[in-house]
């Protein structure tokens, strides 16, 4: 019986959420802009909810509680690296929007290739966008397949069941572009709040009196929680402060990301909405007091099992309604960012990868989403254990495409060339420590560690190999106009 | 897109040395935390210095980022 209320309760919320966004682009018609970048039109307040909504996915809902239960301290790094990421968009996206406005861009490769004057260059950041995301995009189906079979009490074929669920997103994105995802958002967002201070202020008062006592709790258990103290128990202040400057450098450059600030209305926009969008993060904080609360109600939970902590607590000791809701708010907050991952992904291709006619552009984008959809799926039924490593990676990955973003800024950006082989040499370089199964050089991410040789190797091909371009001028002076 | 019709977004952004100074007082305060901050007393709100440390400066951001856009427009 509970687990139909449950399950019944979030099948409403998700499909209450698709109505909602395709009631929200009812009388639009679906021209590629419109479809990709939602006619470039958002001002402050939708973008500010696209951007949210994308940003708090399952990893933030599940990932983050899961790590303040398994590792501590290195949690709080996700609070930080959302808020660098903001300060780096407010500098360099508001001179890319414009460029990406006069030239109809809709795409981040579409950008590099412009500006880089170098088709070659559009072709492998649009691949790099493209096999990085997908990990992503599984990610967010097993974080619905922990809460659907949370919410079912074991009793169902979770995988099916978020395999529905990723069914339903994928029509809806399909019907609605981006507009209709920055609507969902909107439901979205508001769940996912109730959710989050009802684990992370609701749970801790119930069990401990409030957060603070729960933190203290926590501290008498395990001394060490809330400081970094390095492997082997949680890692070190190094990892924090490269993995912050990783994530933080490529928050925005991931396709979906870097699509969502196209659609703003104006640079302003953008600037206006960097500058909100950190007070957001402070929702975190209470991710992280469900997951101690957790922690000590609901000890021993291993490996991946962490990531179900503060959902386990509230099946067993809250009612099955109160359960659907929390779980549904917790679907949402995987598919809505999925709909917009799988959108950019298709983009890349059709518009960059294999590129078609513009009147073609809306149709084979769809088509794209549908091919990525059964792939993303196939890959993650059958191959679902080794996905966290593959995220890892994909972080690491996409920021090596940051150098080539912001040097493009220069009134002289280096050759399409050099930011190409510094990519490619990083990307070799993350293949090989991945197949070793190394993470941390010498207490610092991996990731960072190569986006160092990938700056190094960028400026190095350019001091040997590059010559004086008469192309740099009109470049410049794009920049002015 | 009829880019003519819609208004003009031209002109520089007006980024100079002293703005990026004053982004880049968060941006490090946020990158390098750990190093100066990584302590659990003094507890701030019963929070563990290190949180504490992490949430001030995520508070802090967007009022440095508006004094960058102060900066740039004037």
């Amino acid at each position: 019986m509970n687990r139909w209320i449950a399950l019944l309760i979030i099948l409403f919320i998700i499909v209450g959420t698709i109505g909602f966004g395709i009631l929200g682009v009812r009388r639009i018609k679906m021209s590629p802009s419109q479809f990709i970048l939602g006619g470039r039109s958002f001002g402050i307040i939708f973008l500010w909810l696209l951007s949210a909504g994308e940003v708090y996915t399952s990893f933030t809902f599940l990932g983050a509680a899961g790590w303040a239960y398994s590792r501590g301290a290195p949690a709080f790094y996700i609070l930080c690296y959302l808020t660098v990421a903001c300060i780096t968009l407010f500098f360099y996206m508001p001179p890319i929007w414009r460029i990406a406005r006069r030239n109809g861009l809709l795409t981040s490769a579409d950008y590099f290739a412009h500006r880089y004057q170098s088709p070659a260059l559009g072709f492998l950041t649009a691949l790099v966008g493209v096999v990085f995301l997908i990990p992503y995009l599984t990610l967010q189906l097993t974080g619905i397949q922990i809460l659907l079979q949370i919410a079912g009490y074991g009793a169902i074929n979770s995988v099916l069941a978020a395999g529905g669920a990723f069914g339903l997103i994928i029509g809806f994105v399909l019907i609605s572009g981006l507009r209709g995802a920055a609507w969902a958002s909107l439901v979205k967002d508001g769940l996912v709040l109730a959710g989050v201070i009802f684990a992370g202020i609701v749970l801790p008062i119930h069990f401990f009196g409030s957060p603070q006592a729960a933190i203290d709790r926590v501290l008498q258990v395990h001394p060490n929680w809330m400081t970094l103290v390095g492997l082997p128990e949680n890692y070190g202040t190094l990892w924090f402060a490269s993995t912050v400057l990783l994530s933080g450098l490529g928050g925005f450059v991931w396709p979906h990301a870097f699509a969502s600030q196209l659609a703003a209305n104006s640079p302003e926009t953008i600037r206006r909405n960097s500058m909100i969008l950190p007070v957001y993060q402070i929702m975190l904080l209470l991710v992280f007091f469900a997951g101690f609360t957790a922690l000590l109600v609901k000890p021993g939970l291993k490996g991946t099992e962490a990531d179900q902590s503060f959902m386990l607590v509230v099946q067993e000791h809250y009612p099955a309604w109160l359960l659907g809701l929390i779980a549904g708010a917790g679907c949402l907050a995987g598919l809505v960012p999925a709909s917009a991952q799988i959108l950019a992904a298709a983009s890349l291709l059709s518009r960059n990868l294999w590129p078609t006619k513009e009147e073609q552009l809306t149709q084979r984008t769809r088509l794209w989403i549908i091919v990525l959809a059964l792939l993303a799926f196939g890959l993650w039924v059958f191959n679902r254990a080794t996905l966290v490593g593959l995220l890892m990676i994909g972080y690491s990955g996409i920021t090596q495409l940051f150098p080539g973003v912001v040097l493009s800024l220069r009134k002289r950006p280096p050759h399409a060339w050099s930011v190409a082989i510094g990519i490619l040499v990083a990307l070799v370089l993350l293949s090989v420590c991945a197949t070793q199964g190394i993470s941390v050089i010498y207490g610092a991410n991996v990731g960072t560690v190569a986006l160092a040789v990938n700056i190094v190797s960028l400026f190095a091909v350019e001091f040997f190999f590059g010559t004086p371009k008469e192309k740099s001028s009109a470049q410049s002076q794009e920049l002015r106009r | 897109m009829g880019a003519e019709t819609e208004p003009d977004h031209s002109g520089k952004d007006g980024i100079t040395v002293g703005s990026i100074v004053v982004a880049a007082i968060p941006f490090l305060a946020l990158t390098m935390g750990p190093f100066v901050a990584n302590r659990l007393e003094p507890r701030i709100f019963g929070l563990p210095f290190l949180l504490a440390y992490c949430v001030f400066w995520v508070l802090m951001t967007p009022v440095f980022l508006f004094l960058v856009d102060r900066l740039r427009k004037r």
